[in-house]
């Protein structure tokens, strides 16, 4: 993977922890890695990993812990552990729409 | 069928519940109190003769045409002007009332051409009818004296002619250009016999205040005002009833035909988002359809430095698909997509993201909600459960303040603009939160009660400041929120809103907001009575879009303004089919109905019925499937019906994407910016060439109806399915409506939607199921879809897009009415004489200092990019703020454009982008460069005719 | 009042006017009145700056402008002589000093003669009618001005 594309998978991810550090309560790691899970493709998400791997230059503290949770936690436990937590998963969620 | 004629009352129906009972001509009828006499007759089924009355204005009572006798009442009343009373007896016939009509029409003959044979209005002219109707036989006072018949046409609008000879000055087009359109741009000029129609000072109507929307030109009785086709081709034989393809609030037309030509697109009265009204490009630029440029053939090509050459469709979808599977086996499954068009059908989009799940066996489809209204959908979901609006076009009606932040309807949703505008008229207030002075904060008879120019990329800043005038004053409606929403979920909120640096004062100097104005206006927002919230893409496209949603819907929330008709949170949707798009699935994160493609019950029902697994992972967005392809894993995608070059951001990283595609497929219309880059070209059709139905801002479905054969051999649906099954996924449908027979199978908010449902109810708003048979106008009037409505904290990010000494103003995009997104339509119509390029707006200080005169060429450069336009002072921006359009290629505005998107959804940050401004000699060496390589790569080598 | 009160024309002067007359209730007429007091005629200029300050559009500001006929949308002649038309002052010959006037100064009743002198316009009841035909010269009421004093009136006052 290219340095550039690095740059850009740390720079959506941060700025996606940005939103969820925000939040109320402790849960961003849980948040963030979820978000990733309901809106990244596989290969991004590998690819962010192999950057942590490789150092996780760039990445904020709750972004590298959430990346941590996507390499060894299946979408499915995120999203159950978030659930747990008391969080909706806007992204796995259905709403209203779904009927 | 025959040409479809809606009854016209004669004036507008009241809405008072109490009910009156009188007799006329002998019979009882029972109408609403506040009805005219002249409805009340309809309703029998009698017409009182009438020409200046019509049932979209308000009575006027000028024409002398309608008068009655009552019983017990003197003289001869017009029945347009006088209301019905309890037990009123009313004759509209009697020798009497004969002789006067008979008298009236006398004077307006005697002053009218009498030409009706080759009249262009023969057939379907109301003096015509009621000459016949009052039974005239005589014009006792002859031809000879002083009359109009000399007075010279204006042919100066493109679409239609005024023709003052035939004119009978019932004002109906002033009112209508008044009550209807709210523009004002006619008068009566002069007074007694010289009373003539005027446009603005007397002007043609070209370059007057006249914005061509056309309602004049409906309401004319006779043949004064008219569409040029009609005097071109004559009067249509056959009309359907079909929905306007061009923007999101999804205006219904009856398309007027004579065979397979259209000769006029007429506002449907009963179109329920439009209501009789449209723009002009629905009603008038439709003319694409046919244009020189259109293609109709497909072609190929191996590289894109080779002319395209024209092939049978056989050998174009043949080879799409060889390069797709060929592709495939070389980079894996993953390295193609799809993006599905938000200006086709729903049925249309299902069928792609149904090829992209089936045929390439992959997620990666999406589509340009992506770049409007993406944030919207996260927004929204997270705050209420749902993700789109919550109001039907008919709320306004109810409004008592309206908020518009990030949006300017007069230009992209003008019929909605039009009816805000009647209600703003009639006492509603209005609060505009936009850097520039959009029309809205002061047009005729219309003046915004706050306009909040603020700084761009600040909304979160300015939405978190109203939000603490509205918990600091005590403005909260509690009782709404505890029942409705999470209590300590709202507390969290309210303690973060609180804060003092949350305070206008303190955040005055970041937002450019002077606090007072923030404070009245967030005070009138919350106290106001009805509340509601209309947004665009100035919330949507910047990194803090899915945010700033979120931050309208707690302001919402907090005020209880939300359930009921006249309040809500109302995201304008931008395209015809943006809303539909969403619906179906284009997301690569979810199946249709906005089900997660994780979500093992949804995935499975669809697999069920597909026969196929379907992948259980996100798939890539559009910025990403463009990363991807820079970094050589991407390779082949399926665009139908948008055109990425010129709409999304950051145009050389797209070019360089698709550059490094293998197998571009491109369906459209003509051949696009994005078509240079491409491989295959599939022509398109238009949306009088098929049929399907169309999603409106409203949810509301509605049925586009074919009226001619598709010019290109095949409806869009009919390519997909071609493409599908050489790709090795059969597909057989053979008609729309099986398409949307499927998606109400596996969607349960569409479970109650076909097209005989359609056809009973006209249009259907989604949720449509079991709970609510015929659809729902205005959601969570019991209750948030996810149970209670989430507040969120929305703590303000600055963008990352900066001004500084290199690049120190502000850019900011829009559109115009005349021209729609990336013109590819409206420039191949005659609205180019309203928007011939895109202009640059720039505040005469700004200027100034840069010495730039209006009119000047100047480069606009970013750190993206640059490109040359004209200069245009006003100060319609503040100092440190340019805007421009998008609509024309060759200013490739998109060149400026950053990769900066919104945290949630990557829609891009449009609105944003820290520009300078400086004197040019003419266009940049990119564009000088772009226009050739497109020259080049746009020709076609003719199939040779067989022998 | 004769044109030698009036003023000369600019954007800044006539916005002047608009603005002292804005704030009124049904301020279109006051401020066309003003206008026409000051510079002695309506221009098309003034009627965008009349909307734009009155948030009405241009076509209906043009609409009553010329509804009017007592507003000039060209200058006046240097005097204005307005002659009553209506039946008590017809009755006392108002049509013969119509006509005699109209050949001496070589124009139609409601316009000006070529060289600006002359403005001669209709006007309806001055309540003047027992001392009939009646004008108004210049602003200022004349009565009893039959054929000999409309002579004197055109070649005397009116030069």
């Amino acid at each position: 993977m290219s340095a550039a594309n690095a740059e850009r998978l740390v720079y959506m991810a941060n700025q996606i922890a940005y939103f969820f550090v925000s939040q109320p309560g402790d849960k961003a790691a849980l948040q963030i890695a979820d978000h990733l899970n309901a809106f990244w493709d596989p290969a991004m998400r590998r690819a962010i990993g192999a950057h942590l791997e490789a150092g996780g230059e760039g990445l904020l503290p709750s972004t590298a812990q959430a990346v941590r949770l996507l390499q060894q936690a299946t979408p499915k436990t995120v999203e159950r552990a978030l659930h747990a937590a008391g969080e909706p998963s806007p992204g796995h969620d259905p709403g209203d729409d779904a009927g | 069928m025959g040409v479809i004629h809606e009854i016209d009352h004669g004036t507008p129906a009241s809405r008072d519940e109490r009910r009156v009972t009188l007799t006329i001509d002998g019979q009882q009828v029972s109408v609403p109190a506040g009805t005219s006499i002249m409805r009340a007759a309809t309703a029998l089924g009698t017409t009182v003769p009438r020409l200046c009355a019509t049932d979209s204005l308000q009575a006027f009572g000028s024409c002398r045409l309608c008068l009655v006798e009552i019983e017990g009442r003197a003289g001869t009343p017009a029945s347009c002007t006088t209301p019905v009373a309890e037990g009123m007896v009313v004759v509209t016939q009697n020798p009497r009332l004969a002789k006067l009509r008979k008298g009236v029409m006398e004077l307006y003959i005697s002053d009218h051409p009498l030409d009706c044979l080759t009249c262009a209005a023969n057939g379907d002219c109301e003096l015509q009818d009621m000459a016949g109707a009052v039974g005239l036989r005589e014009v006792r006072y002859g031809y000879d004296g002083d009359n109009h018949l000399c007075d010279v046409k204006d042919e100066s609008n493109p679409y239609f002619t005024y023709d003052p000879s035939k004119c009978i000055a019932c004002s109906r087009c002033v009112r209508a250009c008044d009550e209807v359109q709210g523009t004002f741009a006619l008068t009566i000029a002069g007074r007694g016999f010289e009373s003539r129609v005027a446009a603005s000072q007397a002007e043609p109507f070209l370059g007057s205040e006249c914005v061509s929307c056309g309602a004049c030109v409906q309401a004319c009785p006779t043949a004064t005002l008219i569409e040029k086709k009609v005097i071109e081709v004559g009067q249509p034989e056959h009309s359907e009833i079909t929905t306007c393809a061009y923007c999101g609030v999804g205006c219904t037309f009856k398309a007027e035909m004579r065979g397979e030509e259209v000769v006029r697109m007429v506002p449907f009265k009963d179109g329920k988002a439009n209501r009789g009204h449209s723009c002009v490009k629905g009603r008038f630029a439709w003319g694409y359809a046919t244009h020189r440029e259109r293609i109709l053939n497909p072609m190929i090509r191996s590289s894109t430095a080779e002319p395209w050459r024209e092939v049978s469709w056989e050998e174009a979808i043949g080879y799409a698909a060889s390069e797709f599977k060929r592709i495939q086996q070389k980079y894996g499954r993953h390295s193609v997509g799809g993006i599905t068009s938000s200006r086709c059908t729903n049925e249309e989009t299902f069928l792609v993201q149904k090829l992209v799940r089936t045929a390439f066996a992959n997620n990666n489809v999406d589509t340009c909600a992506r770049v409007c209204h993406s944030p919207t959908g996260y927004g929204l979901k997270t705050a209420f459960g749902t993700s789109a609006g919550t109001q039907d076009f008919d709320s306004v009606e109810h409004v008592d303040v309206a908020l518009i932040i990030g949006a300017n309807p007069t230009d992209g949703h003008p019929v909605f603009a039009s009816r805000l505008k009647q209600r703003l008229r009639e006492g509603a207030k209005l609060i505009v939160v936009d850097p520039r002075r959009i029309d809205m904060v002061r047009t005729p008879h219309i003046e915004a009660d706050f306009h909040l120019p603020l700084r761009p990329g600040t909304n979160v800043a300015v939405l978190s400041a109203m939000a603490h005038v509205v918990v600091t004053e005590g403005l909260v409606n509690e009782a709404f929120v505890r029942e409705r929403c999470d209590w300590s979920e709202f507390q969290d909120w309210a303690a973060f809103v609180s804060d003092p640096r949350h305070s206008p004062e303190t955040l005055e100097p970041l937002t450019g907001v002077p606090a007072a104005d923030l404070r009245g206006a967030a005070r009138l927002y919350a106290t106001g009575g009805n509340a509601a919230i209309y947004y665009g893409l100035g919330v949507t496209e910047h990194s803090q879009g899915s945010t700033t949603v979120m931050a309208i819907a707690n302001l919402a929330m907090a005020t209880g303004n939300l359930g009921r008709p006249g309040v809500g949170v109302n995201p304008l949707r931008g395209q015809n089919n943006v809303q539909g798009a969403c619906d179906m699935g284009s997301f690569p994160h979810e199946l249709s109905g906005y089900r997660h493609v994780a979500d093992d019950a949804a995935r499975e029902m669809f697999e069920a019925v597909w026969g196929v697994d379907i992948d259980h992972e996100p798939g890539l967005r559009i910025p990403n499937m463009l990363d991807a392809a820079v970094e050589g894993a991407f390779k082949g995608i399926y665009i139908q019906g948008e055109d990425i070059l010129q709409s999304d951001p950051n145009t050389k990283h797209v070019a360089a994407g698709l550059a490094a595609m293998e197998c571009v497929v491109v369906q459209d219309l003509f051949l696009n910016e994005t078509a240079v880059h491409a491989h295959v070209f599939l022509p398109g059709s238009t949306f009088l060439e098929k049929n399907g139905t169309f999603t409106n801002a409203e949810r509301r479905i509605q049925r586009v109806r074919k009226v001619m054969a598709p010019r290109n051999g095949y409806e869009d649906w009919e390519i997909t399915q071609l493409l599908s099954n050489a790709l090795g996924y059969p597909s057989t449908y053979t008609h729309p409506s099986q398409i949307m027979d499927e998606i109400a199978a596996l969607t349960p908010t569409f479970a109650g939607v076909s097209f005989t449902a359609l056809d009973e109810h006209g249009s259907i708003q989604w949720p449509c199921n079991a709970i609510s048979p015929a659809g729902t106008p205005v959601m969570h009037m019991d209750g948030f879809a996810r149970g209670r409505g989430k507040f969120v904290v929305t703590e303000y990010v600055p963008t990352d897009e900066k001004t500084g000494p290199r690049f120190p103003l502000l850019l900011t995009t829009g559109r115009i009415l005349s021209q729609y997104n990336v013109g590819a339509q409206t420039r191949r119509t005659d609205n180019v004489l309203w928007h011939e390029e895109d202009l640059l707006e720039i505040h005469p200080h700004d200027a100034e200092h840069r010495g730039i005169r209006d009119g000047d060429w100047v480069k606009l450069h970013s750190r993206a990019g640059a490109t040359t336009l004209r200069a245009q002072i006003t100060d319609r921006v503040a100092p440190g703020v340019v805007y421009t359009t998008f609509h024309h290629p060759a200013t490739q505005a998109n060149v400026v454009t950053t990769e900066f998107s919104d945290w949630a959804t990557n829609c891009p940050e449009y609105k944003v982008t820290a520009v300078e401004v400086s004197i040019s000699n003419g266009p940049t060496e990119w564009q000088e460069r772009y226009e050739a390589a497109a020259a080049r790569s746009r020709l076609v080598v003719r199939a040779e005719p067989a022998e | 009042m004769s044109a030698s009160r009036h003023q000369d024309w600019d954007a800044a002067a006539s916005g002047e006017v608009i603005a002292a007359h804005a704030g009124q209730q049904g301020a279109l007429l006051p401020i066309l009145h003003a206008l026409q007091a000051r510079f002695g005629w309506i221009r098309d200029e003034d009627v965008p700056l009349i909307a734009q300050v009155l948030n009405l559009s241009r076509a209906e500001v043009h609409g009553v402008l010329t509804f009017y006929h007592d507003f000039r949308r060209s200058p006046p002649g240097r005097h204005v002589l307005k002659l009553c038309q209506a039946e008590a002052c017809q009755a006392r010959g108002s049509r013969d000093v119509t006509a005699h006037a109209e050949q001496k100064l070589g124009v139609a009743i409601g316009e000006t003669t070529a060289d600006g002198r002359v403005s001669f316009e209709p006007i309806y009841c001055l309540g003047l009618c027992a001392s009939g035909p009646a004008a108004l010269v210049d602003g200022v009421p004349v009565a009893r001005l039959g054929v000999e004093a409309m002579d004197r009136l055109l070649d005397g006052a009116l030069t």
